[in-house]
């Protein structure tokens, strides 16, 4: 028994969607970052499994290295994020976004 | 292989739920780290030790970043559900524990001479399954932790902030 890109590509778009219910339902700032980070990590996964089954003859390569730019991206995203939130927690003790807009 | 891509799939889904249904900040991190170890672990299944590699360190750098926020350590509010995640905790860890074993027999099956592996990834296949494990043991450690503490109502820190004030 093989593991298939459409097992690969399921745990990818339940990664997804999880990390858009977090996105939308959740009001902590944390809890949204982290969960624009699972939308990002589901992307890596795709791209690396794309790569693995070699979806574009020639170029098994290019998946990987897609890959690595997404999850390079989503590290600087979530640096600089948690960065803004440690500064709106000091200043402003907020911890939800709709404080923001007060 | 098989069974570490399943366990690995299976715990990315089950780790990213965590991060969107627990409520106490200091497990929401804890599930968040063991996600993205997770997706590492995943990219290395899937021949991607790059990937794993780099994943891992976002892994490493999120749980400092996550460590340095107020309100994500052991100040934070517990959970209602600490009581009721002991058992499957335990269950997780096993998992975890026969997924790490799995990790390692794989990484020693394909470490052979002249068939293209290397020690690189045989390393990158030991140091995610030392995590895996070290993940499993914080993640108990926390949740026993969280039991002791006694348990309130869930509040917001703006909202305990300003009942302090008032």
């Amino acid at each position: 028994m093989n593991v298939g890109i459409s097992t690969v590509l399921g745990v990818s778009a339940g990664l997804f969607a999880i990390g858009a219910f977090g996105l939308v339902a959740k009001r902590n700032l944390a809890v949204i970052l982290m969960s624009v980070n699972l939308m990002l990590a589901a992307a890596v996964l795709a791209l690396a499994a794309f790569s693995r089954f070699n979806l574009v003859p020639g170029h098994r390569v290019g998946g990987q290295a897609f890959a690595v730019l997404v999850a390079m991206t989503s590290t600087g995203e979530l640096m600089l994020g948690l960065g803004l939130v440690r500064v709106a927690l000091r200043q402003r003790a907020i911890m939800a976004v709709d404080d923001l807009a007060g | 292989m098989v069974i570490a891509a399943y366990g690995a799939g299976a715990l990315v889904l089950i780790s990213a739920l965590g991060v969107v249904l627990l409520r106490s900040l200091d497990q929401v991190a804890l599930a968040f780290v063991g996600c993205l170890l997770m997706v590492a672990v995943l990219a290395w299944v899937l021949d991607a030790p790059v990937v794993a590699a780099v994943q891992l360190a976002i892994g490493i750098l999120a749980a400092a970043g996550l460590w340095l926020l107020p309100g994500f350590r052991g100040d934070a509010a517990p959970s209602e559900f600490s009581g009721q995640l002991i058992p499957g905790a335990i269950a997780a860890v096993a998992v975890l524990a026969l997924m790490a074993l799995a990790l390692l027999r794989a990484t020693w099956r394909t470490f052979q001479p002249g068939t293209g592996s290397s020690w690189g990834e045989y390393l990158v296949g030991l140091v995610v399954a030392a995590l895996v494990v070290l993940v499993a043991a914080v993640g108990i450690l926390s949740l026993r932790q969280a039991r002791e503490r006694t348990t309130g109502a869930i509040e917001a820190p703006t909202a305990r902030r300003k009942r302090d004030r008032r």
